[in-house]
């Protein structure tokens, strides 16, 4: 059945996905095995898929989608704070800056790789960024800049989360248009990523640096 | 053999017409169509409009107000009175006499693509951050080119502080040509020293709202939704006489549905309603309707500008704005192509042509590779020469007795030619063959003794028309009066 689960996740078949996770858990699976061998295996496979140019966006969005009704069922079975294991990001636009497909973008397929998505939206604040932080203690915090004229805000965002005293417990990633490695390095944020694909895999590995940290 | 009447011409009915070819794809039925899906959208979905000011004015207009979503469902008459209110003439005033661009529905007027941040520098070949240099030198080499009839803000000036990159790139489009200027201006804050900005530039120092020389693109947010601080700035310049062109971007797939007709029924619908709006807040403002959306391609999640469907939703949507009265903007010569090739031009043309055919008042699109972000000046010159080649076929066919010419070729006879004819010369000197600038014709030895490519030869030209060119120079005084302007601007925005 956990073979014929994760096969429901990858074509996307919400139904399915749903009456085999509760099937699984009335026959006695334990939630955290459902996760570990049936959906997380699903997502790598979609996301290969989506890497080598088989799989299209929408196809990994709706398998990302079915992935999220698949972890409400599973969540009262978890664990406290366990949830799909990966830990939460926050992600934001940052202010002065209104574009938003990407950064849902990125946020539907950190959601489908296992994160906890919390997502502020656009014309985030720096202020808002330290707020959140502090209220959701998340492994990484995301930015998204699309204007040359609202990249200095990510700048800011860091300075403040040092004065904050903040910098150390969460991991900095950011993106978007005109952001580039360099302008990462320079910054001195800990992840970048090119495109929505290349930023999951970079968060997985911050995370997992934050796990054995 | 008496019917066979050689000397005396039959007569006809056809007195002769000057013959346009167009390309149209919706029927009235087809139009009337769209209409009512688009205000079905409006009436029953509605648009979020997170600006206080507007929203009063939309209610007092009988609009449905949700004050807690903020957002607003539109009656049928709101959006209809709009469209009556709109001018069907809107006048893009230029600072050099004989430069206007009246958008009457009787020309296409080409434009840049925009609105970059990153140069493809034809000095070096490298790939790097747009300057206002850049921004400056795009301007000029533009004024130059006839076929180039306004301007756009093309690339950023990314080399200036971030708080005043939307006056630094007002002052280079001012200073670097006499035609009309369409730039930027989402902080409301940037209006005041815009509006002084565009005083000292004008003619005697006074901005003359019946004849305004810069306009702005207004973006309204797909799906359904708009920006506070961008709608509240538009406003903002549309009392002053500033022309909106309202240019809703939807990308197929992931903020309109996939298909090209509910692309099509959202980007009009979101067109009227924003329409519906800065017609309450400034009645009769100047509005340009944008005939034209993207594509989300599905494998890079990129924005795709060019493409067969990018033509269709042009068409129809040019069609649309049309069909309203509405001097209309569409896209043509944009590229996804990193470099000039084949996909350039043949994402390029082919839209270009379209969206001429279609019968749009203004074509962005020349001078930018990679989906709008990389200005390459050496494609705006190639592209000019694609924007002479639609303004020819736009022009069409004079078919009447004196352009027949069945005189002259009665008096050639069979056998003879026609290249020593005087009335040749005529047609030719009055552009009934177009004459290529940029475009390679003639033998295969002479193009290979010249040995030069096509870039090189439009490098050329650039630096010809740099150091040659001299855009009508600002009013005296107006240049120091603009840096000053600027450095208050500095002193007074809140650090960033
Ligand atoms: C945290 O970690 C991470 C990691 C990776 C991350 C990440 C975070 N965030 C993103 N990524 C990465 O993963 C994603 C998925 O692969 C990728 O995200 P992207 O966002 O890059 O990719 C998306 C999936 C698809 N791409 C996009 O969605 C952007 C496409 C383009 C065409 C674009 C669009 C669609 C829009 N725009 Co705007 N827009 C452009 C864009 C030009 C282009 N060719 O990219 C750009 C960015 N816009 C520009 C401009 C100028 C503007 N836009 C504006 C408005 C709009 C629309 C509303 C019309 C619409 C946005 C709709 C929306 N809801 O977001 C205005 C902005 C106002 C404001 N205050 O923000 C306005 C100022 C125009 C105006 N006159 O008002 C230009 C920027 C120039 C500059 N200075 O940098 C621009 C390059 C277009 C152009 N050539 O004119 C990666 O970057």
């Amino acid at each position: 059945m956990k073979e014929q689960l994760t096969q429901a996740l990858i074509a996307g078949n919400a139904d399915l996905v749903n009456a085999l996770t509760q099937a699984l858990l009335a026959a006695g699976t334990p939630a955290r095995e459902i996760l570990d061998d049936a959906l997380l295996p699903g997502m790598e496979v979609v996301g290969a898929r989506m890497r080598s140019g088989e799989c299209f966006i929408p196809e990994v969005l709706l398998s990302a989608r079915t992935m999220q009704g698949a972890l409400d069922i599973l969540k009262p079975h978890l664990g406290e704070g366990e949830g799909a294991g990966l830990g939460t990001v926050v992600l934001g636009t940052v202010e002065g800056d209104l574009h938003d497909i990407g950064k849902n973008l990125v946020g539907m397929l950190l959601q489908g790789a296992g994160f906890e998505v919390v997502n502020l939206g656009t014309g985030v604040t720096t202020q808002q960024f330290v707020e959140a932080v502090k209220e959701h203690a998340p492994a990484i915090v995301g930015m998204s800049a699309l204007l040359t004229t609202t990249l200095p805000h990510m700048a800011e965002t860091l300075a403040a989360l040092k004065a904050a005293g903040l910098r150390e417990q969460v991991k900095v990633m950011v993106g978007g248009a005109p952001v580039t490695q360099a302008f990462a390095d320079e910054l001195g944020a800990d992840g970048y990523g090119a495109n929505a694909g290349m930023a999951v895999d970079r968060a997985k590995a911050l995370a997992a640096q934050a796990a054995t940290a | 053999m008496s019917s066979l009447n050689a000397t005396q011409p039959q007569p006809s009915d056809f007195a002769g017409d000057a013959l346009r070819p167009r390309l149209s794809m919706l029927d009235a039925a087809a139009i009337e169509y769209v209409h009512e899906q688009s205000l079905r959208l409006l009436a029953e979905v509605g648009v979020r409009v997170p600006l206080a000011r507007a929203q009063a004015l939309l209610k007092d207009a009988g609009a449905l107000v949700d004050d807690e979503t903020r957002i607003v469902r539109f009656p049928d008459d709101l959006i209809e009175s709009a469209i009556a209110r709109a001018p069907k003439t809107v006048l893009l005033a230029a600072r050099e006499p004989g430069k206007d661009a009246l958008l009457d529905h009787t020309r296409s007027f080409a434009t840049h693509d925009g609105m970059g941040a990153m140069c493809l520098d034809h000095r070096t070949g490298e790939r790097r951050p747009s300057t206002a240099q850049d921004l400056l030198e795009a301007m000029i080499v533009a004024d130059a080119l006839d076929e180039i009839g306004v301007l756009w803000y093309t690339a950023y000036p990314c080399d200036e502080d971030p708080r005043l990159q939307s006056l630094r790139g007002l002052q280079a489009m001012l200073a670097g040509s006499g035609k009309h200027v369409e730039g930027e201006v989402t902080d409301p804050a940037d209006v005041p020293y815009v509006m002084e900005m565009l005083a000292a530039a004008s003619p005697g120092g006074l901005w003359r709202p019946e004849r305004p020389i810069f306009s702005i693109v207004y973006c309204p947010v797909s799906p359904l939704q708009h920006d506070a601080d961008s709608l509240e700035a538009a406003i903002l310049l549309a009392e002053q006489g500033v022309p909106i062109t309202v240019y809703s971007l939807a990308l197929a797939g992931a903020t309109a549905p996939i298909t090209q007709a509910g692309t099509i029924v959202q980007t009009n619908a979101e067109e009227l309603a924003a329409f519906a709006i800065l017609q309450l807040a400034v009645p009769g403002c100047p509005l340009v309707y944008v005939g034209n959306a993207g594509v989300m391609d599905m494998r890079t999640s990129t924005y795709a500008t060019a493409g067969p469907e990018e033509i269709l939703l042009n068409l129809a949507l040019t069609e649309m704005g049309r069909h309203y009265g509405f001097p209309v903007l569409s896209c043509g010569l944009s590229t996804d192509a990193k470099e000039l090739c084949v996909q350039a031009g043949s994402d390029g043309a082919p839209m270009a042509l379209a969206t001429m055919l279609a019968g749009a008042d203004l074509l962005t699109g020349a001078g930018m590779l990679d989906s709008a972000q990389l200005l390459y000046l050496p494609k705006l010159v190639l592209d000019a020469e694609i924007i002479r080649q639609g303004h020819r076929l736009v022009a069409g066919v004079a078919l009447d007795d004196e352009h027949v010419m069945a005189d002259v070729t009665r008096r050639i006879g069979p056998g003879g030619h026609f290249l020593a004819e005087r009335e040749t010369r005529r047609y030719l000197r009055n552009g009934e063959l177009l004459m290529p600038r940029a475009f390679v014709r003639g033998s295969y030895d002479a193009w290979q003794t010249e040995g030069r490519d096509e870039t090189q030869r439009a490098v050329e030209r650039i630096e010809e028309i740099l150091a040659s060119h001299h855009p009508l120079p600002l009013p005296d005084g107006a240049p120091q009066r603009i840096e000053e302007i600027i450095a208050t601007a500095a002193s007074e925005k809140p650090a960033g």
